[in-house]
């Protein structure tokens, strides 16, 4: 995963090299609600590293991690705490709106790191009766779509809002075992929908290349 | 207690004197008795005169009786060996010939046969491979009997209560569950297999869950049958597996029973509640057939939680000793009689078998020709009184097994056993159980005291413990079974509150057995581990009580869910 990493900026910092492009960060919070209603909602954060190679098209590499309460059901995970860490390259176009408002599309895809911490006190009553349980997700390709509007503050300052909606797909594992006897029976859950809408606000910092018109 | 017999001879004149002593009934409504007249209790009538091979040695006694001293004195032992005449006709199972192996065969015998018992008029009430149940007139038994495709005409054979008559929730931490939804399961399905669920359908919602499946397998169909044994039952699975779905299903006979746990295993039952036990219904070692039909619901996943038995208190076996050759066993030298003491008006009796099962091939037992007998006693306060006999008779190829039932006394009394060897060329281990005695029989062996079926490999085998304090219920049924093995398989709670009790607490191994059944539903519907898991993990959390280790009072220990 590191190694895709460092590919990824390398590749990245050869374009802004060899182009008259401009390399951006930006570094959001903000909401994600899960598509699945068997999950809830949370806080986010994230942060974006961009390549913006023309006036309306720009590459991202991004890093976005959210957390949700699962609800919890017997076929799929208990009730607990899943989070998501999405590292995706996005490719956006740009369309400028005026001097200072740029609206945008971007689709990408990447690899999610994801986890799921089961709910402490389910997993004390559990434990009260002599039962271990342990629960986890996989990690998986992830894909989102999504909107922005950028509101310029200066030349190389903006906000950026953003509304995008991930498809995340994963499967579990669960293992119950007797403290004390060591019996212990495990099992797989499969197509786990983890699918989200965020929403986001952050601030966009260009830091090589041109400025930003301001028109 | 040291008691002198004469010789039995004797026997016939000093029942004459009894009636005359002591009031005896075998029906409490109507606390009258009607003494046999003497031809009956002379020593030529220990075996009834023209009885026909194969015929259960009751029913002909019965037919003798009614044909030698009228109905009335027929009417009357019918009542007290439990015999169901109606309208002429009695109720009985006719075993049929088996001629081959296969299915076909038997099926083919059977149809011959239940054609036969029509066209006598008599009526089909149910079939189980080679077993009819049927009722039949009084005047065609003895041509049914004669019928070379019949085996033997019996009474239907019906299981005991292990009732002596909940706080076991807490002993055993099942409230620790309480908040635990299930883990990647179902709930479980528990069924209560029992003779009588009267007035469960109060209980409904409340002591009940509000809805429950019911099935009767008696041929009236009555679930409730009179009997809130099983009510107590079902309410103590009920406080241990709230989430448990309950099927109240009951039947009254070996026939019956047969049906109903072929029927059960169909319905996906996950686990039997059995708080009956059966006497003299197999050998004690595992074989027999309600422990064939326990056997083949576990075969079939079905975890069997079964009473041990009251009978520790009640027990004894040993040799068969008669130094003085009277026919009389010796239960101690110069001691013909097994005394034990009944309160009044409470119906007593004794069961007997002596190990010459001969081989068990899956149907039935090869059988034996050594025929001993019962005779039973009451004593007046200064001297020893006949009251009855047993009359089977074993010619080769019979159950070793007699039983007296339907005694009572108005008072409270004390009532002996002695066991005379009729026709037989060999001692033979006797065992010997006295029925609702209030206080430990003379001569007691509780060991080897399991009730059948407690004696399956298949059945998970439960002793009483004390509900508030772990203490050994001194009732309870001590292993090893008669092959040698280890019973029972743990203990669990006893003498707990329910509301089909009321004031008294339920004792006896029937409450324990449902703490078992309902923790066992709390595991395989609160969690996804195996049937076999389960019993791995129940025996590893039990609380080891008495001597280190397993032993044959509490087996592993008392039951324990929480950890």
């Amino acid at each position: 995963m590191k190694r895709t990493l460092l590919v990824l900026l390398w590749a990245l910092a050869s374009l802004a090299a060899t182009a008259e492009a401009q390399i951006y960060f930006s570094l959001n919070g903000g909401y994600a609600l899960s598509t699945n209603k068997l999950n809830g909602g949370g806080i986010g954060f994230g942060g974006t590293v961009g390549l913006e190679l023309t006036p309306s098209f720009s590459l991202e590499l991004a890093v976005r991690n959210w957390s949700v309460p699962v609800t919890g059901s017997n076929q799929g995970l208990s009730e607990g705490k899943y989070s998501a860490l999405p590292i995706e390259l996005s490719g956006r176009l740009r369309l400028p709106v005026g001097t200072r408002f740029t609206l945008s599309g971007e689709v990408g895809a990447g690899f999610a790191l994801q986890s799921f911490r089961l709910d402490e006190t389910l997993a004390a009553d559990w434990a009260s009766v002599g039962f271990l349980i342990e629960e986890s997700v996989e990690n998986s390709l992830a894909v989102h779509i999504g909107l922005g509007l950028e509101f310029a503050l200066s030349p190389t300052i903006a906000l950026d809002f953003g509304a995008r909606y991930h498809y995340l797909r994963s499967q579990g594992t669960w293992t119950i075992t007797d403290i004390a006897g060591g019996e212990s029976q495990t099992g797989q859950i499969a197509d786990l929908d983890f699918g989200a809408i965020t929403f986001s606000l952050g601030i966009r910092i260009s830091l090589l290349g041109k400025s930003p018109d301001l028109r | 207690m040291k008691k002198s017999l004469r010789p039995i001879s004797l026997l016939g004149l000093g029942l004459i004197v009894l009636w005359g002593a002591t009031r005896l009934s075998s029906n409490p409504a109507e606390a009258q008795f009607i003494p046999p007249a003497k031809s009956d209790v002379s020593p030529d009538v220990l075996r009834p005169r023209n009885a026909l091979p194969g015929l259960d040695g009751a029913l002909s006694r019965y037919l003798e009786l009614k044909r030698l001293q009228g109905a009335d004195a027929a009417t009357d032992f019918a009542r007290r060996r439990g015999l169901d005449v109606r309208g002429g006709a009695i109720r009985l199972v006719v075993e049929i010939r088996i001629l081959g192996t296969g299915s076909l065969f038997v099926a083919a015998v059977a149809q011959t046969v239940t054609n036969r018992i029509s066209s006598l008029g008599g009526r089909i009430e149910i079939r189980h491979r080679n077993l009819i149940q049927a009722r039949v007139p009084e005047d065609a038994v003895a041509d049914l009997a004669r019928d070379p495709l019949v085996v033997r005409i019996r009474m239907p054979r019906k299981p005991v209560l292990q009732k002596v008559v909940s706080e076991g929730v807490a002993r055993t931490g099942a409230d620790a569950w309480k908040d635990l939804s299930s883990y990647r399961t179902e709930p479980a399905r528990i069924c209560i297999l029992d003779s009588g669920f009267a007035g469960y359908s109060q209980l409904l919602g409340s002591e009940l869950p509000s809805k429950v499946q019911t099935r009767s397998f008696r041929t009236d169909g009555d679930l409730e049958a009179g009997e809130n044994h099983g009510t107590a039952c079902a309410e103590i699975v009920h406080d241990m597996a709230p989430q448990a779905e309950l099927w109240l299903v009951n039947f009254e006979t070996d026939v019956e029973h047969y049906e109903a746990v072929t029927w059960l295993v169909g319905q996906d039952i996950q686990v039997v509640s059995y708080s009956l036990g059966w006497y003299n219904a197999g050998a004690g070692d595992g074989t027999g057939p309600i422990d064939e039909d326990v056997a083949y619901a576990a075969g079939n996943g079905v975890l069997w939680a079964s009473s041990a038995g009251n009978g520790a208190t009640d027990h004894w076996d040993g040799d068969f000793v008669d130094t003085d050759g009277d026919g009389l066993h010796e239960f101690a030298p110069g001691d013909e009689i097994l005394a034990f003491k009944v309160p009044a008006f409470t119906e007593t009796g004794a069961f007997l078998n002596w190990k010459d099962w001969g081989t068990w091939n899956g149907w039935d037992y090869s059988g034996t020709d050594q025929d001993y007998d019962l005779i039973f006693w009451i004593y007046t306060g200064t001297e020893w009184k006949i009251v009855d006999f047993s009359e089977a008779e074993q010619s080769g190829g019979d159950w070793p097994t007699e039983e007296i039932l339907g005694w009572y006394a108005e008072r409270d009394a004390t009532w002996g056993v002695s066991i005379f060897r009729s026709r037989a060329s060999k001692n033979v281990r006797l065992e010997l159980f006295a029925y609702n005695n209030s206080e430990r029989i003379e001569y007691n062996v509780p060991a080897r005291s399991l009730t059948i079926p407690a004696d399956s490999p298949a059945a998970i085998a439960v002793g009483a413990s004390d509900a508030i304090n772990d203490a050994y219920h001194s009732y309870s049924a001590q292993g090893p079974t008669w092959d040698g093995r280890m019973k029972p398989d743990l203990s669990a709670p006893s003498g707990v509150s329910t509301a089909t009790y009321g004031a008294e607490n339920f004792y006896g191994t029937s409450a324990s057995a449902p703490h078992l059944a309902g923790a066992f539903g709390l595991f395989l519907g609160g969690t996804p581990f195996s049937a076999r898991q389960i019993r791995a993990i129940i025996d590893a959390r039990a609380v080891d009580l008495g001597a280190p280790g397993r032993d044959l009072l509490f087996g592993v220990g008392r039951l324990n869910v929480r950890k």
